[in-house]
């Protein structure tokens, strides 16, 4: 019961910040305020990997295989989470801090070519601008 | 002739030789402090990745079966695996050859001190590009499709200085890295419901584990998935990060962008739509397998359409051969959406004769728009008699997207109309309705760069390297339309082999691949 409770609950937690920070992607004004939106989403997704990775089942043990004779085998299956998609999220986390610095970099760039972040007076500003090459 | 064992072996070097090499630039640079240097560095990576794909594209059809490369030897569901049939095989020999071009010609188009960053970012690109090309993991596809966005973000703000740019830029990272984040997630999913990253895994276990909760698990991945790819292709209405982005890079980049980096999403949805679904016959599956297709071709259909419209207003020249991007996308899209052998035919033809196409048009465009320092379509009016190189250029690229008879352009758009007149006779006259808007705007381009009346000075200029390359273009595009049109042999061996291994054989191809990994 408890633990139906909690997977709905955690569910629903992360659909519902996934919504929210779709929403502020897409219709956020100012740039950074997207970025954090972004960061949400992606830590919103890893979240979602790693529970689907998840197994409860007490005790819990690392993910480590260490009884090769094949007695301990079927206890690491029943008690121990999923290591791939932690190893999936590793990646997913490398990747998103790319992206991060690479959009944080190209905010401050256009802040100090428009002396604003807010998106759609960035690009009054820009509308403006000779294009030459 | 050389075993396909051993062959097999170096596809593992074709992403990885460019990465490589990228990551070695700035060690490279800091020595040398020389553009010659670092170009010609550049050019070795490449040159290197053309011919190992060049050997994999032989080693394809030396044999029946894909080659089949394991990361690290790694046994296939937990280990990375590389799968290259037919149809990868020929994209990424197209690529790699298209990357190895666009790279001499920014030896003459890139003046400016930050060369060293465009030579690294060049790189993984093309690192990322042959990645996912080659890959035969799900979640390997996801990390070559990050490789790819984040170097195209950077290269598309890479006039740093321009607020343009910059602004382009950043809604293309924010609008990719969205799409990234959902196929992650269907990744999630699809790792959660399936147990398996891997595409020919992935088929096998669609054939018994059934039930409901897998039904919705399968429809989400099937729709994140083609999400993602349609934000990554740039097609309706994932299409308007597209014609700011495109512009707004180098020239070059541009090229690279609308040539090859969009294809990404195609080669994405090839993989989901017949790699890791061919066994599906039926069902729930089946029904939802079918809907996505439809889907994709209707987003296409649409993409065609909105881009041949919006097209036809554009004054900026860049913009206008960006939205003609969109369109051509939205045939690829309504041609992988048959999930036919024809279909995939035409797409693969299709998509050679664009990325050359594509990439001869911009680069083109680029001299003149460097010689007149203008993007305005009517101020390059007559150019294309100063520069008779690109004139020509210009001209075989604009009359093959067109689809005059002896270039390529025309075999694709009429393989392809018959795959879609199979499907659906509403489809087909869709597509000939943005073909003929389309033609409009080519004929516009055409006629005011080449046959106009000049009205700005133009400088003149020393495109050494550019020249060699629009020329050998302009060559290329012209046998391969001679070749594939007066010799249609040559077309079933080489195109028609590829759609059947991936379409009537992908039985005898998956049972090949199931051995070679040994999966349950």
């Amino acid at each position: 019961m408890l633990e139906a409770f909690t997977y709905i609950l955690i569910i629903a937690v992360l659909g519902l910040n996934a919504l929210v920070s779709i929403y502020g992607i897409v219709y956020g004004r100012s740039l950074v305020k997207k970025l954090i939106s972004l960061t949400i989403l992606s830590d919103t997704v890893l979240v979602a990997v790693i529970f689907a990775g998840f197994y409860y089942a007490y005790p819990i043990v690392p993910p480590v295989y260490q009884d090769l004779a094949g007695a301990g085998r079927e206890f690491l299956v029943k008690h121990a989470s999923d290591p791939l998609p932690q190893a999936l999220v590793l990646t997913g986390i490398v990747i998103g801090l790319a992206v991060n610095a690479l959009i944080a970099f190209g905010i401050i760039q256009a802040y100090r070519l428009a002396k604003t972040t807010d998106a759609r007076k960035v690009v009054e500003v820009l509308s403006g601008v000779e294009v030459t090459e | 002739m050389i075993e396909p064992q051993v062959i097999e072996s170096f596809i593992g070097l074709a992403p990885f030789i460019p990465a490589f090499f990228g990551f070695a630039t700035p060690v490279l640079y800091l020595a040398a402090r020389n553009k010659l240097i670092v170009f010609s560095f550049l050019l070795s990576g490449l040159t290197l990745s053309t011919m190992i794909s060049i050997l994999v594209a032989i080693g394809t059809y030396a044999t029946e079966n894909p080659l089949v490369f394991k990361a690290g030897g790694w046994p296939a569901p937990i280990g990375i695996v590389y799968i290259v049939d037919r149809f990868s095989a020929v994209l990424g020999l197209v690529s790699s050859f298209t990357l190895l071009l666009i790279g001499l010609y920014s030896v003459s188009y890139i003046v400016d001190d930050a060369y060293p960053w465009y030579a690294i970012l060049l790189l993984g690109n093309a690192a990322g590009i042959l990645g996912v090309i080659y890959t035969g993991d799900l979640f390997n596809l996801f990390v070559m499709l990050e490789v790819t966005g984040v170097s195209s973000y950077a290269l598309v703000m890479y006039y740093r200085h321009r607020a343009d740019s910059i602004v382009s830029g950043l809604k293309y990272a924010f609008i990719g890295s969205l799409g990234t984040t959902l196929y992650l997630l269907a990744m999630g999913l699809l790792y959660s419901y399936y147990g398996t990253l891997n595409t020919i895994d992935f088929s096998y276990k669609l054939q018994y584990i059934t039930s409901p909760a897998h039904a919705y698990a399968f429809g989400a991945i099937m729709i994140l998935a083609l999400w993602a790819f349609s934000i990554k292709s740039g097609v309706f209405p994932n299409h308007f990060w597209l014609p700011d982005a495109h512009p707004a890079a180098p020239t070059p980049i541009s090229a690279l962008l609308s040539g090859l980096v969009v294809k990404t999403g195609l080669v994405g949805l090839y993989k989901v739509l017949y790699i890791s679904t061919w066994s599906i016959s039926g069902g729930v599956y089946g029904s939802i397998r079918e809907l996505t297709a439809l889907a994709a071709i209707i987003m296409g259909a649409l993409s065609a359409v909105f881009g041949a419209l919006l097209m036809f207003i554009q004054r900026d020249v860049k913009r206008l051969i960006a939205y003609s991007t969109v369109m051509n996308l939205g045939y690829l899209f309504m041609g992988i959406g048959c999930l036919t052998r024809s279909g995939l035919e035409a797409t693969l033809y299709y998509t050679i004769v664009h990325s050359l196409a594509k990439a001869t048009l911009f680069m083109s465009a680029g001299v003149f728009i460097k010689a007149a320092g203008t993007r305005d379509l009517d101020k390059l009016a007559g150019l294309g008699s100063r520069y008779p190189v690109a004139g020509i250029a210009l001209a075989v690229s604009t009359l093959t997207l067109a689809g005059a008879p002896p270039l390529p352009g025309f075999l694709a758009k009429l393989l392809l109309y018959e795959a879609l007149f199979e499907k659906s006779p509403v489809i087909a006259i869709t597509m000939i309705i943005a073909s003929a808007i389309g033609l409009l705007s080519y004929m516009r381009l055409f006629y005011t760069i080449l046959l106009g009346v000049p009205v700005v000075s133009w400088k003149q200029l020393d495109f050494k390297c550019a020249k060699i390359v629009l020329l050998l273009l302009s060559i290329v595009i012209i046998v391969v339309g001679i070749v594939f049109l007066f010799n249609p042999d040559f077309l079933s061996k080489i195109i028609g082999a590829a759609s059947t291994q991936s379409t009537i054989n992908i039985e005898k191809y998956a049972e090949y691949v199931k051995g070679t990994l040994r999966l349950p």
